[in-house]
This record gives C-alpha cells, structure tokens and sequence, in this order.
C-alpha cells in the first residue's frame, strides 16, 4: 500500500457523506479500474479524496487542491444518472464550488452546461421530494418538470403530479405536464382548478391537449365528423396535414383487382354524390375554419 | 452616455483598426473599465467561449466585418420569402426582447461592430454596379437593430449618404428606438426607408425590454415624415395577446392619425415563430412569459407558429382594420415568412416566387 501524493499529515477525518459513501460503493461494481474509493472531508471547506485502486495505490487529494481534487474524483465515476450528479453537485456546493468551478464540473457529469446548469440545478434543489422523484426515475425530462415547477412552485403540486397514470410513457407524461402548465399560464387557472377539470377524465392526456390546443381540437374533430359522413374511409384511406398547413389531401386505395378498383372508386364517388346534397365541403379550408 | 444600451466593461478592438476614426468616436464616448487591443476577433471570441464566458454581455468587439458582406436574408423553407440583402454591420442587440431570434441564433453573447464600413461601401457598390437593372432591398437590421448603436457611432449618417445615390438600392434601417438625430440632421433620399417594428404598447413594455415605448417610435416617425423620409411598419411579431382586438386598433389608429399612407414606403405582417432551440432560450430568459403557451405547431421549415386559422385571423384582423385608413390598397404589403394559402387567406394574391414579390417594392 502507497499514498502518492500526501501534502498535510495533519489531517482529521470526518464522517463520510451518506450519499457520496451510496455513489462510491455502486462505483465498486461499476468502474473495474478503482476497486474502492473513500470520501472525507476534513473540515468545512476540506476535502481528501483516497482512491485505493486494484495496485494497492492511494491517491490523496489535498486541501490546495480541493476542487480541482473533486473534479478528477468525479471524472474517475463512471454510468452516472441524474440523481447521482445532482449529488454530486449538491457536494461541489458544499465545497463552496463558485460559478465558474460548477461550469468546469458540469461537462465532467454531463449536465446542462455553463448558467443553465445552475439554473436547473437550483430549481430541483426547490423541488418537491416526489418531484424529484420523478425527475430521477427519469418519468420526467428536466426540462418539462422544471417548466411545471416555475408556474406552480406556490401551489401543491404533487397533488396533479399524483393524477398522472403510471401507464404513460417518458414522452406522454412530459406532454401531459406540458399541455396542462401551458393552460394553466395562459388560462391563468391555478392548481386546484386544473385538478377539477382533469380529475373526471378518462384519458388525461387527450383532455390535457384539448385543454392546451382548443381551436385545433375543435376543426380535427369537425373534419373527422366530416370524413364519417362522407362514408369512404371503408374504401379508402384520406391522408392530410394534421396541423392542417397544407392544403391537398391525398386518397389511398387498396384492390387486389381492376374490379375490386372500380367497385371501390364507384362507392367513393355515389357517397361523395349523397353526401353532397346537403353537406358541406370541408377538405376546402375556408369552410373548415369558419 | 444611455447606461443601458452600452454598458460595456471590456472593449476589445482589432490592432489594425486602432487608430480608424470609427473606433476614436466610439471609444470617446464609451467609458470601459480597460481596452483590450487583439489581432482578431473572431480567435478571441473562440478562446473566449472556450473560457465558459457565455453569458458575458458587457463586451464589446470592434473589427472589420467578416465574409460576404452582402447576405440574402435566410428566409424559411416552404414559405415565401421577400428577398432582403442584409449587412451584418451590427452583431448582437443590447434591446432584450423576449421573443429575439438572437438568443439562440447567435453562438456568442457579445456585441461586434463592424468599425470598416469604408470596405463595406465599397464592396456593395461594386455589387451594385454589376446589376444595374436590378433592384437590391438592403438593410441592416438582421443581426441587430439598425439603429440602436447610433448614438455611439453616427453610422446612419454615413449609410444614408452612401445609399442615397445608389440608384439601383433602396435601403432601409429597422428599429425599435427612436435614435434618430442624426437622421434628422442629414437630407433624406428617395431611397431611403426607415423601418419601425411596432406592436401594442402593452406588450412593448413587457416583453420589448429596453425599446423606445410605441409612443416615442410614433413621434420618431413623425418627425422623420417631415424630414421627407419615406417608413416601413412592421407588424412583426403579432402576438395572440389577450384583449388584441382593442389593443391592436388602437396601435393601428395611432400609426395612421400621423402617417400619410402615400409615405408608407411598404407593411409587413408576421406573427410570433420560434424555433426549438429559440423556444428552450424564452423559457430559461423569461420563465414566466405566456408567449409560447399559446396553439403552436412546428411547420415544414421546423419553426413553430399559431395553429394555421388562428395565423389567419389575426393576420386578417389587423389587414381589415389598415384598410379602413388604406381603402385602395395603396400600400404596399406583405407576409413575412408565410405559406402561399396564408398569402391567399389574408392578402387575395399568391406570390409564387421573390420574383413575384420584388414588384411588390418598386
């Protein structure tokens, strides 16, 4: 056993951090290269960092040195998620780390860089545990989950965070939380009004996108109504721009034969001729968006 | 001198331009803590930002202008495009919109002037020369307000005098200040077009940062009126605000009471579109702002605008109500950045191509 670098002798080592003692022991498992890191700080400010690697070597890490020490302790971490760098960083704090030592860490832990790195980092030390539990069990992005927190950080929230149904996806819920913050702002409602409106609903995130887009679902279900009436979507498939941007449409035909071709055309044609006797023309934009 | 817009710690200028009387007049009117002499600016704004020094605003760069000097406005995929040349005279604006491109257009957070406008002039006359029959739309408000550095570097002067008798440019200069006394103190020319950007005061005072308020841009416009200068209104971006009807016939009925429509050189319309990258930089800047949580969908050319009949009312809207002080049509107007159909919607006419629209400005 070596030491490789000692600078001060005089050291007294404190408890290590319960969450940095959790990252070092998954590191064990994780990094073949360290067999077994130790973490602990001095005084306040202090920071020694042992990393007993499988020669039997101690590197030591000294007070001088210290966040340069933290960041080449960090860089020897391996498969790190979320949770684990915001660990980190919460550590980097408490070792005083200053704007520009947290814009040299944030690449180390692949975190958003320069301010906005701080920005999140901040605003999730505000979140709510169960916020926070979401954002590291990675069933919210970081950014959706701190859009929600910014417009609702006053209010409970974990009561509509507690709506959302374990079924959806990453990408569903971040809509979910996206539709219904958007709504929120530009409605001006505030948590309890939006809980009311939700809670009754059997697909929350249809209701949370008729919420936030009012004026699209209301001509998508018209045209839909449309197409029903028309009574060619057995025969056909009409293809269009959902956002409605541009104007043609498109019809796709399936037929094994040239008579099962015309069969088919000649029921498209006698349903457009019936429905035209009184219905209205909606694949014409000006009628759809009266 | 104006605090604000020109808060400046460091000034770095390029050492071939070190006794240019461009930097001398700036440099007389700034008070930087120090002035940094550099061989270029491009490699010190990359050792810069390799530094991390992304958020700095408070340096300035003073150098010659890089690349082609005259640029086509990059226009948008799949909608038509009006054909301005830009001059990047300016890069970066001290005005802090909310809903500005160049939060995340620009991959720097400093202020450039381009201090050789000699080389300027003389490269777009060359250009000029060559295409006599064309006529080229010119300014120099992509990368910044045209007029908003003014103050400290009288360049409207220079530019107008240039473009004045370059039969074949019309030129114009976008703002949203009322910088302009020095326009004041020169003759303007027939080719000469001084662009407001306008909306709604109440939205100019809360997301148009440090701009002139719209009633000091109205008397600006007045003024330059009576100095014979021709003006372009630019309803861009039109925001789907709350109480927008009242709001934007008011701005409406202020502009015409002092504009005579025959000095409306030409109108552009453009509602708010944002890019993905430029909506992530609003909701960082600005999280508490309502402008994108309206019907947006991302469109072929990836920019987000308002559900399409939403575009079009209020498109249709503020046409209508131009109209009643434009009953025959005499101005000149346009869609920024828009799709043929919306063209159709909102104007009964369909420009298939710039060309097209070039009639437009003639």
């Amino acid at each position: 056993m070596k030491f490789k670098i000692i600078k001060n002798s005089n050291f007294k080592i404190l408890t290590i951090a319960n969450e940095l003692s959790i990252l070092v022991n998954k590191q064990k498992e994780l990094n073949p290269i360290a067999s077994s890191y130790s973490f602990a700080s001095l005084q306040q400010k202090e920071v020694v960092i042992f990393c007993n690697n499988n020669n039997n070597e101690y590197l030591l890490f000294i007070e001088e040195e210290t966040k340069e020490a933290y960041i080449e302790f960090c860089k020897l971490l391996n498969n790190i998620n979320i949770e684990d760098s915001f660990h980190l960083l919460l550590i980097a704090e408490k070792l005083n780390f200053n704007e520009e030592d947290f814009f040299n860490l944030f690449p180390v832990l692949k975190w958003q860089y320069h301010k906005k790195g701080i920005y999140y980092f901040n605003l999730i030390k505000e979140f709510s545990p169960f916020l926070k539990m979401l954002l590291f069990e990675t069933k919210l992005s970081i950014k959706d989950a701190s859009y929600f927190y910014q417009r609702f950080k006053s209010e409970n929230y974990d009561s509509l965070l507690e709506l959302i149904p374990e079924n959806l996806t990453f990408s569903e819920r971040n809509e979910l939380i996206r539709n219904t913050t958007d709504y929120a702002k530009k409605e001006n409602k505030n948590i309890y009004e939006i809980n009311n409106i939700l809670k009754n609903s059997e697909d929350l995130l249809k209701k949370s996108f008729e919420l936030k887009y009012p004026f699209y679902s209301k001509y998508i279900s018209i045209f839909e109504n449309f197409l029903e009436k028309l009574k060619i979507k057995k025969h056909c498939k009409i293809k269009f721009d959902q956002t409605f941007e541009k104007e043609e449409y498109s019809m796709e035909i399936k037929f094994k034969s040239m008579d099962e071709l015309h069969k088919k055309l000649i029921s498209i044609i006698q349903s457009i001729d019936e429905y035209k006797k009184g219905g209205e023309d909606f694949f014409q934009h000006k009628n759809l968006f009266r | 001198m104006l605090k604000e817009f020109y808060n400046y710690k460091t000034i770095f200028i390029e050492k071939k331009f070190k006794n240019h009387k461009n930097v001398e007049k700036i440099l007389s009117r700034l008070n930087p803590e120090e002035t940094i002499y550099i061989d270029d600016v491009k490699d010190t704004i990359d050792k810069l930002n390799s530094k991390n020094i992304k958020d700095n605003k408070n340096l300035l760069f003073l150098g010659g202008i890089r690349g082609e000097i005259l640029q086509t406005c990059p226009g948008s995929h799949g909608h038509i495009c009006c054909n301005y040349n830009v001059i990047n005279l300016y890069i970066g604006c001290p005005l802090g919109c909310h809903y500005c491109i160049l939060q995340s257009y620009l991959n720097q957070p400093f202020t450039i002037i381009n201090i050789d406008i000699e080389t300027i002039f003389k490269n777009i006359e060359e250009i000029l020369k060559k295409e006599r029959n064309k006529i080229f739309r010119i300014g120099t408000g992509e990368l910044s307000d045209s007029l908003v550095f003014d103050p400290i570097t009288d360049f409207s002067v220079d530019f107008v005098n240039f473009f004045k008798n370059q039969p074949n440019a019309i030129f114009e200069l976008k703002t949203k200040t009322n910088f302009i006394e020095n326009l004041l103190k020169i003759e303007a020319g027939n080719n000469i077009v001084i662009g407001f950007s306008v909306n709604p005061e109440e939205t100019v005072s809360q997301i148009e940062g440090i701009s002139a308020p719209i009633e000091k841009r109205i008397e600006s416009i007045e003024k330059l009126i009576k100095k014979g200068y021709k003006i372009a209104l630019h309803f861009d971006p039109i925001i789907n605000i709350n109480n927008f009807d009242i709001l934007y016939m008011t701005l409406i009925e202020k502009l015409f009471k002092v504009i005579p429509i025959e000095k409306i050189a030409w109108l552009s319309m453009g509602t708010l579109r944002f890019t993905k990258s430029l909506k992530n930089e609003i909701e960082y800047n600005y999280p508490d702002s309502l402008l994108l949580s309206d019907e947006f969908f991302e469109n072929m050319d990836k920019k987000y605008r308002y559900f399409k009949p939403i575009r079009i009312t209020l498109y249709q809207k503020v046409r209508n109500w131009i109209k009643k002080y434009d009953e025959y049509d005499k101005i000149p107007i346009y869609l920024c950045m828009e799709s043929p159909s919306v063209w159709q919607e909102v104007l009964e006419k369909r420009p298939e191509s710039g060309k097209n629209l070039e009639l437009l400005f003639k």
